[in-house]
């Protein structure tokens, strides 16, 4: 018997032992912040290295939303990008024009582009990169309508069947990317391409190390080899920056922002606030206009943004409010009047909660664990049970295979890119559109649908802002969307690494010929 | 204590020898009791911790984030600037008394299902057994991981999860000792007065077997806990913000080199709690082999 207790205590001691060890690992590092590049193992003085936060199947780019991943690690490029201003810029092309009926674009590829092949890119193979993503992405489904005709090898002319505006910005989307589908063999693992790194290892959800692309028609390449590792789990990101195994990483957390902005001498930390937004749908079936109404009246962002400081900026709006396209806002905070709405509708505050026949006023916030979503479910749920409305939190494992597909939810937390190219129409498409994937909380209608329709097709740059506007008040209007924050792209990087978009807002942007590593 | 002791055959053994057997047992007792006591202490201190928590174990305060331990907050402060002492004490109550809760259940479960199988034997003994071996054959944690991510994450689901194959050793153990009861000439003697099946589990089978059971029950706590404090962990227990030890571990893994103290306080409790029930178990488990 004494030999039993005496394993179990073992047993106990063991398991406490592990726990302990693992705590004090994490102390160890920050005390060797400094020392940490005696445990590089680089294979060379010229690697880079990160880290890749999502666990993907392909390289593909023209296949779902792996072109993000490609266009990061320096191997796909686009026709136009978008610069750290969030201006248009050409890219693989040297010019766009639209004519005057706004249908039709000539566009002109720069002299000298070539894949990591040497192989020249053409108008032709221009032609054929958009059949595939039309074919292999139903996102793009919209782009079979273009006509496009090859003038000469280095001219075409794309003819949209009717005045599209936004033709540009389209030129710049990350999944437009230029392929060499004669020579690529393998689309998922060994995609050939332009940009100034070319694929050397691949592993499916895994790591991928690509090499210099010594074809390269944008100039030098200053890396001999980037190396993305796998790992989704924020701490290892930490720990594998703070031993120097990686170079730079980007979308770091709170916690870590405060602890790399303690050691200056080690870590350049840059923070650019992204097009992304926080925040929640509030469905118009489970709940009350009167209780959206008080909901959307009685929060208090910059409370909640207090609490991750760096993280994010408290917002109110799906678009920068000094945009053309982002006047219009949904109320502003008035606790006062948010009790008056609930009130007129019949809730009476009893004992510190909001009572209507007899039934305590409750909500149920689903959410999940990433990008600090959880700890804002959390505080939000504070504000709404010190305001009178019982919230409980529903954690779940994913957004989209739960309630963004079910609408089983009161309200649901998510978080997009809104402003994807430099105008509202993603965000219109996404979730304002009665068809669109993130219209869930029941706001859709055909008045709304047309305008959108209108939009789409407005040339007038006043005119188009306008509709925006209208469009979006009228979503605000319905109290169905909660936005909450701003999301900043805080990138950190050791000292001595450059170039690695850190100060771009678009997080699709990443590696290039001019990336310097830490060595 | 008498100076001398009488065995079976009569004759008068030295005094000092009895003694230390008498000794020893008392000092089981003893530690049995003494840990019995600790046990129930922690578990009414547990119960009413809510009720003496010094500061609110849900206020979240951004001016007091990850304060380091002071005499306002004697394990310091989280990152929303929540009490960890008071988060501590909270989450006593939900990690102690959700294990019991399974405990109990898992042994009222399985001791019937054991007795079941053991008494009557045939088809049902064989299925419910074959039950049994599949669960033991899958690795307990897996299982409860994957059965709670099917379910979602809450408290219940956590327990639902654990309580798949917590109760397997109970069948096992009261399923043997039953086998052994029901072919004892008392209970033949009970079948020839006309007992009915029910009278003879109830009043000669399950009484003998309640202690072996019980302490295999107060064995058990410790690791139910680690369990339930494992799936918390891993966000497949508790919902936020509620305090539970397992997830106050995990909720404050992010800041461990900026607040250690978020993730030492819930731990140390976990250890200490676990310990303390394991030893307990053990000593229960001394004096009843003993006696």
């Amino acid at each position: 018997m004494k030999k039993k207790w005496f394993k179990r205590t073992l047993g106990l001691m063991m398991v406490a032992t592990v726990l302990l060890t693992g705590c004090g690992g994490g102390s160890e590092t920050t005390e060797g912040g400094d020392g940490a590049s005696t445990s590089t193992t680089s294979a060379s003085d010229n690697d880079f290295k990160s880290v890749e936060t999502f666990a993907y199947g392909s390289l593909d780019p023209h296949v779902d939303y792996y072109s993000w991943h490609s266009q990061k690690y320096g191997l796909t490029e686009t026709l136009y990008r978008i610069n750290d201003d969030m201006q248009l810029e050409p890219w693989l092309a040297e010019s766009a024009t639209t004519d005057e009926s706004g249908q039709v674009t000539t566009v002109v590829l720069k002299d000298g582009v070539c894949f990591s092949n040497g192989t020249p890119l053409t108008s032709e193979m221009v032609k054929r990169n958009f059949e595939r993503l039309i074919e292999k992405n139903n996102r793009f489904l919209y782009m079979a309508d273009w006509t496009i005709t090859p003038v000469d090898d280095k001219t075409f002319t794309i003819d949209t069947g009717a005045p599209y505006p936004t033709i540009v910005n389209d030129l710049a989307t990350p999944e437009l990317c230029m392929l060499d589908l004669d020579a690529t063999t393998d689309f998922v693992s060994n995609p050939i391409a332009t940009g100034p790194f070319k694929v050397e290892t691949f592993v499916p959800e895994g790591d991928i190390t690509l090499v210099r692309n010594d074809n390269y028609w944008g100039g030098e390449v200053i890396c001999d080899s980037v190396t993305f590792y796998s790992m989704s789990d924020d701490q290892s990101k930490l720990m594998a920056m703070q031993n120097g195994e990686i170079d730079a990483y980007d979308n770091i957390t709170s916690s870590d922002i405060e602890l790399f902005s303690q050691d200056p001498d080690t870590y350049d930390l840059h923070s650019v606030p992204m097009q992304m937004r926080g925040y929640a749908f509030m469905n118009s079936e489970r709940l009350p206009e009167s209780v959206r109404q008080a909901i959307t009246l009685m929060i208090d962002r910059e409370a909640i943004a207090s609490f991750m400081p760096g993280m994010f900026t408290a917002t109110a709006t799906i678009f920068d409010t000094d945009t053309d396209y982002g006047v219009a806002q949904p109320p502003a905070t008035d606790v006062d009047k948010a009790r008056a709405v609930l009130e007129a509708d019949g809730y009476v505050l009893t004992n510190g909660v909001y009572m209507k026949d007899g039934q305590p006023l409750k909500v149920t916030l689903a959410c999940y664990a990433s990008r600090n979503i959880d700890t804002i479910a959390v505080l939000l749920q504070e504000q709404l049970n010190a305001f009178g409305i019982q919230a409980e939190i529903a954690l779940k494992e994913d957004p989209d295979g739960t309630y963004m597909t079910d609408r089983d939810y009161e309200i649901g937390f998510y978080r997009s890119i809104t402003d994807k190219t430099g105008d509202p129409i993603t965000f219109l498409e996404f979730a304002v559109q009665s068809s669109g994937y993130g219209n869930v909380a029941g706001f859709g209608n055909e008045e709304t649908d047309a305008l959108i329709q209108q939009y789409r097709y407005e040339m007038d740059e006043a005119k188009r802002n306008e509709l925006a506007n209208e469009i979006m008040q009228q979503y605000y209007d319905s109290y169905t969307i909660l936005v909450l924050n701003c999301y900043n792209r805080n990138t950190v990087m050791r000292k001595g690494v450059t170039n690695f978009n850190e100060n771009n807002p678009y997080e699709f942007y990443g590696v290039s010929a001019a990336t310097t590593p830490a060595n | 204590m008498a100076a001398t002791a009488t065995v079976k055959n009569g004759a008068a053994k030295p005094a000092k020898q009895l003694s230390k057997k008498q000794l020893k047992k008392l000092k089981m007792k003893r530690k049995a009791i003494i840990l019995g006591i600790i046990v129930l202490v922690v578990l009414i201190l547990s119960f009413f911790a809510p009720y003496f928590v010094p500061n609110d174990p849900y206020a979240s305060n951004p001016t007091m984030m990850k304060q380091p331990p002071s005499a306002q907050f004697w394990f310091g402060t989280d990152h929303l600037g929540r009490c960890v002492f008071s988060r501590v004490l909270a989450g006593a109550r939900t990690s102690i008394f959700a294990t019991l809760v399974l405990v109990i259940i898992s042994f009222i479960i399985g001791t019937a299902i054991g007795i079941i199988c053991g008494y009557y034997g045939g088809a049902v003994d064989n299925i419910l057994m074959r039950i049994t071996d599949i669960l033991l054959s899958l690795p307990q944690m897996v299982l409860a991981i994957a059965v709670a991510g099917i379910l979602g994450g809450s408290l219940t689901n956590a327990l639902i999860a654990i309580g798949v194959t917590s109760w397997t050793s109970y069948a096992r153990l009261a399923r043997s000792h039953t086998m052994r009861i029901k072919n004892l000439p008392y209970i033949n003697s009970c079948r020839l007065t006309g007992s009915s099946d029910i009278n003879i589990l109830f009043h000669h089978v399950l009484p003998n077997l309640i202690g072996p059971m019980l302490v295999n029950a107060t064995l058990e706590i410790g690791t139910t806990m680690l369990s339930i404090a494992g799936l918390s962990f891993l966000g497949l227990g508790v919902a936020p913000p509620a305090a539970e030890w397992g997830s106050m571990v995990s909720e404050g893994r992010p800041y461990l080199q900026l607040a250690p103290w978020t993730v030492f306080a819930p731990a140390v409790a976990i250890l200490i709690a676990v310990m303390l029930f394991n030893y307990f178990g053990e000593s229960v488990c001394d004096v009843a082999n003993d006696v």
